[in-house]
């Protein structure tokens, strides 16, 4: 198989189609929390109740639906260390799930916008990933699953506090919508920190993409409602969705202003990117992340017509490092990731 | 992913005029250097003061939108603890967090804290105290809600501002809450119906919720 033809294979559905709002908005994001009545909280529980779990969800997912037949249980001790990594990279299942591979499971759907984690911190965590700002869409798909596995399995849930989950963080809806944004523009102009500041203080949490408490890497961030319960589901979709269209107009306004009044700097930027991203030999993923987000935002301006938008998003995935190392097919020591990085992103921007 | 809350905790004051925010994150000492794995995917941050020891305690500090960073190892910072405006606990983490929150540590006065003995008793369905909850963070089992139910109410409120939940109900097992939004939902439509004098639709309205009612009476 030739490389552009396994990165084809490797890369979700969501990720090749541009959503709403596509040049700022990369993704929208749906997690559901539910556990199954009679059964501890997996941290509580026993491996026979944990198989139990397992075997459970396997069952209710034979069930006929139109939505379902594409669906794939996978075992995480089934598979090795590297594919493992390659999930967490493609955010199908948390870091969690890898450390902890024993009686625990995924199931994911072909094109990969759904899946639902088995025994993470809650029995069942349902997500549901599309491109761009489609809440909406990613929360009626989420629903429906979630409605199609509870008409076979009885869940925890309680008429005063709703779904109970292990966390009493996620109590209720047990629901946690997010969108990731890319920013550059406000970080440029020196506002996103005040900007997101304003949305802490009416309850979303923003955190950079890579690593929580850092700070973000190619200015992509996640923003996320923080409660879950004495909400509806439709509010706080609905919450996330309007906070997140004006994050949108204020990146749109500063982008703007960076074209009108400082274009020689910011296509100085933007050009510079490109030559590095397109002619190195070597390149650690820290500085791949920021040329990327610097040729995103110019590529989204129209400033270099030859690159499409989407390319640059997929390599934001491609370069991570076991989606690297699948690419290749083989272990890669660290100076070679970087080599092979950087002959990844010239392939990809051809 | 999984990771219900950061580890960190945060004090705001009013010192004279100023207001004084200070938050301070606790970590191993590992930055993830930017999800990549090499050698083991972590890069060590290394302390400010000594430059000998892993900086394991970011504290963040505003002043009148002033921000000032530290990353101090814990021999540093439990040294300058005062100097930063707050009492340093080494063994600062999330249960403790949640401790806090279920104690009015944060200089929230709490009068609802449980009881030594309420504390002690177990869950009948997982065995889980309420002690082993605040030690872990995480309930044991969906009885655990119930049975810790005036405890965790103080938690719950401080979390999420609200105890009652509003939200889907799930259809088989959800007794009748569903019902009873339906129920809702059809008398928002029927004083609408009357507003615009469509009596008809609001006989047909009246009939549906009367029917609902009923079903709920046979259910409970």
């Amino acid at each position: 198989m030739d490389l552009p033809e396994k990165v084809n294979r490797l890369l979700p559905g969501w990720i090749r189609v541009s959503g709403p709002e596509g040049e700022i908005v990369l993704s929208s994001r749906i997690r559901l929390a539910r556990n199954l009545r009679d059964y501890p909280f997996p941290h509580y529980a026993g491996e026979k109740k944990l198989e139990e779990v397992i075997a459970l969800t396997g069952k209710a997912l034979e069930q006929p639906a139109p939505d379902i037949s594409r669906l794939k249980l996978v075992r995480l001790d089934a598979i090795d260390q590297l594919e493992r990594m390659v999930l967490v990279e493609k955010h199908l299942i948390s870091p969690n799930l890898v450390n902890n591979p024993a009686h625990r499971g995924v199931v994911i759907r072909d094109d990969e916008c759904l899946a639902i984690m088995i025994n993470e911190e809650d029995h069942l965590r349902i997500q549901t990933m599309l491109s761009g700002l489609q809440l909406d869409q990613a929360w009626e798909l989420a629903d429906r699953i979630d409605d199609y596995l509870e008409a076979t399995l009885d869940y925890a849930f309680d008429e005063q506090r709703g779904y109970l989950t292990a966390c009493p963080t996620n109590a209720g809806t047990g629901l946690r919508v997010s969108v990731m944004v890319h920013l550059p523009a406000l970080g440029m102009v020196d506002q996103v920190k005040k900007v997101l500041a304003a949305l802490g203080h009416v309850g979303l949490n923003v955190r950079g993409i890579y690593g929580e408490g850092t700070e973000s890497i190619g200015n992509l961030f996640q923003i996320s409602n923080q409660v879950t319960l004495g909400h509806s589901e439709e509010d706080l979709v609905g919450k996330v969705v309007s906070l997140t269209r004006q994050v949108v107009e204020q990146e749109k306004t500063a982008r703007q202003a960076l074209l009108k009044e400082s274009r020689v700097q910011l296509e100085n930027k933007v050009y510079r990117a490109y030559g590095l991203l397109t002619q190195s030999r070597l390149l650690t993923s820290h500085e791949a992340m920021h040329l990327l987000s610097d040729l995103l935002l110019g590529v989204e301006a129209g400033l270099v017509p030859a690159v499409r938008p989407q390319a640059v998003k997929e390599l934001f995935l491609l370069i991570r490092v076991a989606i690297l190392q699948q690419l290749i097919g083989r272990e890669l020591q660290p100076e070679e990731r970087d080599y092979y990085r950087a002959m990844i992103i010239r392939e990809h921007l051809k | 992913m999984g990771v219900c809350a950061r580890r960190q905790k945060t004090t705001k004051a009013q010192e004279g005029k100023r207001l004084v925010v200070v938050c301070a994150r606790v970590d191993d000492g590992k930055t993830p250097t930017s999800g990549e794995n090499n050698e083991k995917g972590v890069e060590i941050m290394w302390c400010e003061q000594c430059k000998d020891r892993p900086a394991t305690v970011h504290i963040t500090k505003v002043i009148n939108n002033q921000k000032t960073e530290k990353h101090l190892c814990e021999v540093c910072a439990q040294a300058s603890g005062s100097d930063l405006g707050f009492l340093f606990e080494p063994n600062f983490s999330f249960q403790k967090l949640l401790a806090g929150l279920l104690e009015g540590e944060l200089g929230m006065e709490d009068a609802l804290a449980p009881s030594t003995m309420e504390r002690k008793r177990a869950c009948p369905v997982c065995g889980l105290t309420f002690t082993d909850f605040r030690r872990i963070g995480r309930l044991g089992c969906g009885a655990c809600y119930t049975d810790f139910g005036p405890s965790l109410d103080p938690l719950l409120r401080r979390i999420h501002g609200s105890t009652v939940h509003t939200g889907k109900a799930p259809k088989r097992t959800g007794g009748t809450i569903r019902v009873k939004k339906e129920i809702e939902q059809l008398r928002k439509k029927l004083n609408e119906a009357i507003k615009r004098e469509a009596y008809e639709e609001a006989a047909k309205l009246r009939d549906e919720i009367r029917a609902k009612e009923k079903d709920i009476d046979s259910i409970e």
